[in-house]
């Protein structure tokens, strides 16, 4: 079912933890609330679920307003028939599994025998069928993880909310559920929103995603558009791009020119941001080609001569971390084929892909750490 | 993960709720104003009588507010030279004792905690095992040890010819008694934090080539130090305001402290209320000063408990000193709870009441259960025992339930109010018990509630003086619990109270019986808090030991006594035992 946030906004003890947030998922659509801790992106999802009170706004699903601040309309929590699996999995240790499976259809008051077969389809639909007898504090990590999706599947829910569902797996564990929740979300054309700070997860599982920062959507899009167009320096480099540099923008003939501003550095671009105030030059560390440098490499605009600092190798590809020769440190990732990979002290020729770069409105302050007042903000 | 769930059926529509801005205003009030009236009755009532009695001049009592008339007078009494000295008493009684139990619960600690002393779960017992004796019992049971003329200790001295050995109805005979009972506190507190320190503390310290002595002085100790200080502060605070032990070897040495003086005053004919609440006032300040210093010390404290998981602290070799230690470990124990018990035993059994030689025991018919026999058939000792079990369990099952609600409504929800709930919740540990005592007989005199006289108003006392205690309990546990939990129950259609129901009982059932037992036991013991409450007819054992003491039946106070470990002792092993099967 659809959900509409219209200008939802929530406060603790005077903290605006989310301003004025107006948002909307269509039906069967996977949405992404993506954002460093305290973001506001678990207590957006915790007003969807009724678990916090917003000051302000409306909120609908399907046709019913659950939430508006103006009318007093509030629909209490458990009559939403929203979903919602927990970070912690709050699975109750004190139960077996088809008891935490079965609990919304005994509150329900569905009929014994079509609750256990529901409580077992959905156990078949996690994988976990040999475990229904199975007390749930003697489960895995991912087992509670299943068990928790199950639970909340068996009563068949409008909306599933998942509040980093993932984040306390290992990393196998947790790429292989990522694409079982791609599956069964896809399956039954689920209206899910998923809370998460983890920008691979996010891409993996997205019909959309929208950005987070200081309570607000500050980028919306597909995973493809953010991934191809970040709209500003911080969301960048939230985003995980390797190389920002603050820099100026002239104009060349048609052509715009970004010079970096501590180094003597410049590089055409093609987009520049409208406006005034600082800007940034961004290079993703997957744009930048490394090889070792020849006496013939040409240098000029995108094409640097640098020294290796630190080469790690990281299985499939390698990190290098390279000062070029106009001062400048920059990241790389490569693929290097195998024995050609470059090590500490070699000197390499560096080239930017084409239409790599790219100049964004530099919205922090601080030079490439991003503002730790993010960090400080309550807890999302 | 081939199977396929069908497509979600849209839920029955929803109506959507109009409430109105009070019905709102109501409902976020109406449980914490609830709570806030009910912790009001219990502290803030009882506390606001005292004040009342302390500033005018009539007793509060049935239809005497009317009357009442401002006055600070009451004050004079303070500086009567028996005021002055009761608290000059009390003063260097609980430095006294808090030394005493400093050095015995901090050494007894260090040697159960962290060394290779011979026996060491066995130390770890003595530490705790004078805990089960009530200090009024044990002060029983010291007055029969060391008074001056028929003191066992000394009937026996003098049968190898060293007259007069020991006076317990002396200063120090007061402050040794106090230091024995409450170095338990210590203890415990000082173990805790000695055997929950993070061993990479001193290992680091280790590792950087400090040796074992330089270890323990630069790292270990500085970090039990807010432990040790903050246990010396709590007994302080304890002994100041004890009043069994006081009564029984401090009056007969004509050494009165503050709560004796309260209870002297009380008795008094006419009784001098208003006197003793100017002096409950003094008292609860002074308490009050002392506790705030306590709470700011441990709250420092934390940094000492950092670790968690597996830990397996250092033990120190005491080579030449170990069977030394081990041994004073034993006269400890044997001082505490063998000797005392030893002599409630021969009282209770003694067939005539003086015994002026040590042979007398030794003479065929000297000691008999023939007394003791008459005792356990007397309908009026099951009487009583009966009402102590009816308050025990009383207090456990409200006590436990009314801090349950509190420590709910303060870490689970945003009710209005409910910092105060814990301000006043803890408020108590401030207030001497013998204070509360006074201000509860007040209150319940007062209020057009028929409670006084039963064993309700009994219960209402222990419940009154134990909050603290239980809702540090329970709270402690509730905020180790995930709220996910609970709320994932919502998420899947329950109503708040079967949520709480089906998940957070349960999975606080640890929390809660242990909390249910630690209330069971303290009410079960209490004498202080009611003592100016029973009537004939609502005798608790506590109570009956106390009068039969203070009607000189040494012999009857022993036997009760020694039935009433009996039972306090059972109670202990059913609590271990639930305990044990709790955490399994």
């Amino acid at each position: 079912m659809k959900i509409t946030l219209e200008n939802l906004s929530l406060q603790y003890s005077g903290n605006t933890v989310v301003k004025e947030l107006d948002l909307e998922i269509a039906d069967g659509e996977s949405l992404v609330l993506l954002g460093q801790s305290g973001c506001g992106k678990t207590s957006t999802m915790r007003c969807i679920a009724g678990l916090e009170q917003p000051s302000g706004g409306r909120i609908t699903i399907g046709d019913t307003v659950v939430h508006d601040s103006e009318r007093q309309v509030s629909v209490a929590p458990y009559k939403r028939n929203v979903g919602m699996v927990f970070q912690s999995y709050a699975v109750w240790p004190h139960r077996t599994v088809a008891e935490n499976v079965g609990f919304s259809l005994k509150m329900k008051k569905v009929p014994k025998e079509e609750a256990i077969k529901r409580v077992r389809k959905a156990l078949a639909v996690v994988g976990l069928s040999d475990f229904e007898t199975r007390g749930a504090s003697q489960l895995s990590g991912g087992q509670m993880q299943r068990v928790a999706l199950a639970r909340s599947l068996v009563m068949q829910p409008s909306v599933l909310l998942l509040d980093e569902p993932l984040s306390n797996l290992d990393a196998r564990l947790r790429e292989r559920l990522r694409i079982e929740l791609r599956e069964i979300q896809l399956d039954l054309n689920l209206t899910t929103v998923y809370v998460t700070h983890d920008q691979i997860e996010a891409f993996a599982l997205a019909d959309r995603i929208a950005l987070m920062q200081h309570g607000r959507i500050v980028q919306i899009g597909t995973p493809q558009e953010i991934y191809a167009a970040p709209s500003t320096k911080s969301i960048a480099d939230f985003l995980g791009v390797g190389n920002i540099f603050p820099c100026t923008v002239s104009k060349n003939g048609h052509q715009h020119v970004a010079t970096l501003t501590d180094h003597p550095v410049s590089l055409p671009v093609v987009d520049v941001p409208d406006g005034t105030g600082p800007t940034s030059l961004c290079l993703r560390a997957e744009d930048l080609l490394v090889s070792k440098a020849l006496p013939g490499d040409p240098t000029g605009p995108g094409i640097w001569r640098g020294h290796i600092d630190v080469a790690s190798f990281q299985g499939a590809t390698v990190r290098y971390r390279i000062t070029l020769e106009q001062g400048p440190v920059v990241e790389a990732i490569a693929m290097p084929q195998a024995g050609d990979w470059l090590t500490t002290g070699d000197t390499a020729t560096v080239r930017v892909s084409p239409n790599a770069a790219q100049v964004l409105k530099d919205d922090t302050s601080s030079p490439v750490l991003t503002s730790p007042a993010a960090a400080t903000a309550v807890a999302a | 993960m081939t199977t396929t769930l069908q497509r979600p059926t849209p839920p029955p529509a929803v109506k959507p709720q109009h409430t109105s801005a009070a019905g709102r205003t109501a409902k976020k009030i109406l449980p914490s104003g609830l709570q806030l009236i009910i912790l009001a009755v219990l502290v803030l009532f009882p506390v606001g009588f005292v004040l009342l009695a302390a500033f005018t001049d009539t007793s509060p009592g049935p239809g005497s507010l009317g009357e009442a008339a401002f006055t600070v007078s009451n004050f004079k009494v303070l500086f009567t030279s028996s005021a002055l000295t009761a608290m000059l008493n009390s003063a260097l009684v609980g430095l006294g004792a808090s030394i005493v139990a400093l050095v015995i619960g901090s050494g007894m600690a260090f040697l159960a905690a962290r060394t290779n002393v011979p026996g060491r779960k066995l130390i770890y017992f003595f530490g705790i095992a004078p805990l089960f004796l009530p200090a009024l019992v044990g002060a029983l049971a010291w007055a029969q040890l060391g008074s001056p003329a028929s003191g066992f200790i000394n009937v026996v001295a003098r049968a190898v010819g060293v007259p007069d050995l020991i006076n317990i109805y002396s200063f120090g005979g007061l402050i040794f008694v106090l230091g024995l009972y409450y170095a338990p506190y210590t203890f415990l507190m000082v173990h805790s934090a000695l055997s929950l320190m993070n061993p990479d503390l001193e290992d680091a310290a280790s590792l950087h080539g400090a040796p074992l002595s330089r270890m323990l002085r630069t790292i270990t100790f500085p970090l039990v130090m807010p432990a040790i200080v903050g246990s010396g502060i709590l007994v302080f605070a304890l002994t100041v305001e004890n009043f069994p032990v006081a009564q029984v070897i401090g009056v007969p040495g004509q050494i009165d402290t503050l709560p004796t003086l309260i209870y002297r005053l009380m008795n008094a004919s006419p009784s001098r209320q208003n006197a003793a609440a100017a002096i409950a006032v003094v008292l609860t300040i002074l308490l009050m000063i002392v506790v705030f210093i306590q709470q700011r010390t441990v709250a420092k404290k934390q940094y000492t408990t950092v670790s968690g998981k597996g830990v397996r602290a250092r033990r120190v070799p005491l080579r030449q000193w170990r069977w030394p230690s081990a041994v004073a470990a034993w006269v400890y124990f044997l001082l505490a709870v063998v000797l005392p018990i030893g002599a409630l035993l021969i009282s209770a059994l003694q067939t005539s009441p003086y015994l002026g030689q040590l042979s007398q025991l030794f003479e065929p018919g000297a000691l008999s259960f023939y007394s003791m026999g008459q005792t356990l058939q007397d309908p009026d000792f099951w009487h009583v025992l009966q009402n102590s079990v009816i308050v025990g369990l009383g207090t456990a099952f409200i006590g436990t339930a009314l801090c349950f609600a509190l420590s709910y409504t303060r870490y689970r929800t945003n009710a209005w109010g409910r910092k105060w709930l814990e301000y006043i919740a803890m408020l108590p540990l401030a207030i001497p018990a013998i204070v509360l005592g006074l201000g509860l007989l007040w209150t319940w005199l007062t209020l057009p509630i028929p409670v006084y006289g039963t064993l309700i108003v009994l219960v209402i006392a222990c419940i009154a003086v134990f909050i603290p205690q239980g809702y540090r309990g329970v709270s402690s546990s509730i905020v180790q619990l995930d709220k996910d939990l609970e709320d994932s129950a919502i998420m899947l259609g329950a109503r708040r109270p079967k949520a709480i129901s089906f998940v957070t009982v349960p999975l606080l059932r640890v929390g809660l019986s242990s909390t249910f037992l630690l209330l069971l036991m303290l009410g079960m013991r209490e004498l202080t808090a009611v003592l100016f409450l029973f009537t004939s007819d609502t005798r608790l054992l506590s109570i009956a030991i106390f009068d039969a003491y203070d009607n000189g039946s040494f012999q009857q106070a022993a036997e009760l006594s020694l039935l009433y470990i009996v039972v306090i002792g059972i109670l202990a092993v059913l609590a271990r035992r639930l305990g044990a099967k709790d955490v399994a």
